[in-house]
């Protein structure tokens, strides 16, 4: 009796394993295959350590010497996330001046256009060398990265109101501030969040890149300084660790936008 | 309040002026420091003679590998994201290979490039990931845009896969699509400049570094001065671009 | 926009609560010209009377409600109520609303939504009245329910417990049943005459529907088009209160159908309509169906 319970439990086991595998290869087999090419390439052509390393040299780096990208991680996730938070402010407080008065929205708009047409990548070397070399300058660069698409969602949704709600608060004698907090502000949650879920991963790659020029510190500085050294496991660990790092942000955005649209909607 | 076009137009110019006159006052008095200079300083370094040729090639090289970086990109994920809908089984898959693809630092790929492709194609190949991800998003959200009444058309009219494909979702993309491309235009440009750092022979981002270590302040500000230009006369031409689709379309 | 001249158009000698005198209402278009929705509109309301306003598409109804709550401003003549204007009785928090769309706040449940009109108006939250409202518009015990959890007939109870709850001396509906089908709108016109029975507020209907307007009101106006102006005044002889009966009575088809036809423009009119709308549409740049 119990031998056949046994080996039913097996089966279930057996069954959800091939489930599991089978949607996982459903989903993934874009990523397995690149890791997969990413090996062949470097076999069939040969390429040694200092030019290319497969993927299983990287692996063994990230496990074998995990404790040197530890503090790198941590502080590429500090600056990213102190990047994200200022970002998402400025950008909402700019939007709320811009709903108080179109006069002022009429003279920033403008310039908020032009500033955001200027390439990241010359607007990095500019404030590397008006802020300087260091953290503050990272900080500041994920900053300004992030404001732009808060700005403009949150500006958007303080005006996607619900139908008719404007006029409910123009007959129940709202004041303005009434107005930005009872209504506008919360209309504008949803676009607030999804600003937060297409700005978090790239917070975490702005950070990579002005520690990248800079050399100053964090996964960036692991990058450039194991191009230079030739060391390329060095330099790739760091980058597959910062695309986790990068993925992670998405996924933490990603749930706190539809948890907050389920809730808010 | 509702501003009328030509208040918005004055508000607009008056803004940009405020916005020139103070950054020429900043750099000119020296308060923000050595490394802020005055607009007319660094529009004097870019046609000064002694540089304005080098500025011009710079400008023309970046230009011609973001544009086909652009170019390809845009056809890539235009490729892809109809494989997504034409192919369903692919469409996951697809969908996390390329948010993978995403989340990779494009920094990383640089040296990559650089062994595989050669010092002038990597501009491109960088140029073209960036497009290919701003595209795709536009694309794939434009490809689902028809929508239930015009798809249940085409059902009932015994369409193929295809067909619905070609007349449908595609015309019905074509407003995504437009503002794909407008996104990608600014995404080739900064994809160039950064394959040009991994040392290409010239261009804006050769200059953006050099000039970075050489403490050369102008000339830093200038190669980003003319970088904005290029990123905004492309958005510029896409958006005008972009409008007559939407007219067309909607 | 003070007249002192006052209505003697009772007996009673009083002034109406609310008028409406030669009222004229443009609305600009692009390349400064305008279009004229409502001309020489005349309407009172006495106090504590159920008005319906009823028209042809287009007619200017809904402007002469949007005139009355203060959301628009009329370009000539008087809107009054209690002699005052509509502005002031904003600011008094005394006006009660209620749109076609419910306009409930998505992000509030069914009670913080019907507590809203005390916070804007700084008033402490009056707990007993709220409760009172949830009883009498019958949704007692979904205080907790968020607006896309509710119906169409549901959320528009919630929205009639909002327009009532601060006791507001002057109660606008515009089309408020107009999204609900026709099974859910005839039950709820039934339960509304109940729940206006009861505080008598005086009331302005704006609606699309016939029977509804001959149901609930003391008294139907039927305004023509292009330009808006009233053309017919007509006297509800039923008592109150309204059962399922009422429409049944010969009494009410007859009204029905005398109503219909003064809705009903010639073919000739509806063209002219038509081409005044297109000329709108095509002058507006921008304008959305």
């Amino acid at each position: 009796m119990t031998g056949f319970l046994a080996s039913s439990a097996t089966d279930q086991g057996i069954r959800w394993a091939l489930n599991s595998f089978r949607w996982a290869l459903n989903r993934y087999w874009g990523v397995i295959l690149l890791i997969v090419l990413w090996h062949a390439w470097v076999s069939i052509k040969g390429y040694n350590m200092i030019v290319m390393p497969p993927p299983s040299a990287v692996a063994h780096e990230l496990i074998v010497n995990a404790d040197k990208y530890i503090g790198p991680m941590w502080i590429t996730f500090l600056q990213a996330l102190i990047g994200l938070a200022g970002g998402m402010f400025f950008g909402i407080a700019l939007a709320i001046v811009m709903w108080f008065s179109p006069v002022a929205g009429g003279l920033i708009t403008p310039m908020a256009l032009v500033l955001r047409s200027v390439p990241v990548v010359a607007m990095i070397p500019v404030l590397i060398r008006s802020i300087g070399f260091g953290t503050t300058t990272v900080v500041v660069v994920t900053i300004i990265i992030t404001f732009f698409p808060a700005f403009v969602l949150c500006a958007t949704g303080l005006r996607n109101l619900p139908p008719n709600s404007n006029d409910l608060f123009g007959v129940l004698g709202a004041g303005r501030l009434d107005r930005l907090c009872r209504l506008a502000l919360p209309a504008a949650v949803p676009n607030i969040l999804v600003a937060l879920r297409l700005t978090a991963p790239i917070s975490v790659l702005a950070a990579i890149v002005a520690q990248f020029l800079m050399g100053s510190n964090g996964l960036g500085l692991v990058i450039v300084r194991g191009t230079w050294n030739y060391e390329m496991n060095e330099a790739w660990g760091a980058a597959i660790l910062s695309c986790t790092l990068s993925i992670v942000f998405f996924i933490f955005a990603s749930s706190i936008e539809q948890k907050g649209r389920k809730h808010w909607t | 309040m509702k501003m009328s076009g030509p208040m918005e137009m004055w508000l607009g110019t008056l803004g940009m002026i405020v916005f020139m006159g103070a950054w020429e006052i900043l750099g000119f008095t020296g308060i923000l420091g050595g490394a802020f200079p005055a607009l007319t300083a660094v529009v004097e370094t870019v046609i000064d003679p002694v540089w304005r040729d080098l500025f011009l090639s710079a400008f023309g090289s970046t230009a011609w590998s973001a544009l086909q970086g652009f170019l390809l990109g845009i056809s890539l994920a235009m490729l892809l994201a109809s494989a997504t809908v034409l192919i369903p089984p692919l469409r996951e898959g697809i969908y996390r290979f390329t948010a993978t693809m995403q989340s990779i630092p494009v920094i990383s790929l640089g040296p990559v490039f650089i062994v595989t492709l050669g010092r002038e194609i990597t501009p491109i190949a960088v140029a073209s990931i960036g497009a290919a991800f701003a595209m795709f998003v536009g694309t794939t959200s434009g490809l689902s845009a028809a929508r239930v009444p015009h798809h249940d058309l085409l059902s009932v009219l015994g369409a193929t896969r295809m067909q619905r494909f070609i007349r449908l979702q595609l015309p019905a993309a074509l407003p995504n699509i437009a503002d794909g491309m407008k996104l990608a235009a600014p995404a080739s440009l900064i994809g160039a400049i950064i394959g040009e750092w991994f040392g290409a022979p010239s261009g804006l981002g050769l200059i953006i570094v050099s000039a970075l270590l050489n403490y050369q302040i102008t000339l830093l500000w200038g190669a980003a001065l003319l970088a904005t230009l290029l990123s905004l006369s492309a958005f510029g031409v896409l958006t005008i671009f972009q409008r007559s689709i939407e007219r067309r379309f909607q | 926009m003070k007249d002192n001249t006052i209505s003697y158009d009772n007996i009673s000698g009083v002034p109406s609560e609310v008028i409406l005198e030669s009222v004229v209402k443009d609305f600009p278009l692009k390349r400064s010209e305008f279009v004229r929705a409502l001309e020489g509109m005349e309407l009172q309301l006495e106090k504590g009377e159920f008005v319906a306003l009823i028209g042809p598409s287009g007619c200017g109804k809904s402007t002469v409600l949007r005139l009355l709550a203060g959301l628009e401003q009329a370009t000539s003549g008087i809107v009054t109520i209690r002699g005052r204007s509509p502005v002031e009785l904003i600011a008094e928090h005394s006006l009660g609303v209620a749109f076609q769309d419910h306009a409930l706040l998505p992000w509030l449940s069914v009670w913080q939504n019907i507590a809203l009109p005390f916070k804007v108006a700084n008033l402490p939250v009056d707990r007993e009245r709220i409760r009172y409202l949830l009883d009498l518009v019958g949704i007692a015990g979904f205080d907790e329910a968020r607006p896309r959890q509710l119906s169409g007939g549901m959320a528009m109870r919630v929205s009639i417990a909002r327009a009532l709850a601060l006791n507001p001396d002057i109660l606008l509906l515009d089309e408020p049943f107009g999204a609900l089908d026709a099974v859910t709108r005839r039950r709820l016109n039934i339960e509304f005459q109940g729940i206006w029975e009861r505080d008598q507020v005086t009331t302005l209907l704006v609606t699309h529907s016939v029977e509804e307007a001959i149901f609930l009101a003391d008294r139907v106006v039927v305004m023509s088009a292009r330009p808006g102006r009233e053309q017919m005044i007509c006297d509800i002889p039923f008592g109150r209160p309204r059962d399922r009966s009422v429409p049944r009575d010969p009494k009410f088809f007859e009204l029905t159908n005398e109503l219909t036809a003064a809705l009903d423009v010639s073919d000739a009119e509806l063209e002219e309509m038509e081409t005044i709308d297109l000329k709108a549409r095509i002058g507006e740049k921008g304008f959305k169906t």
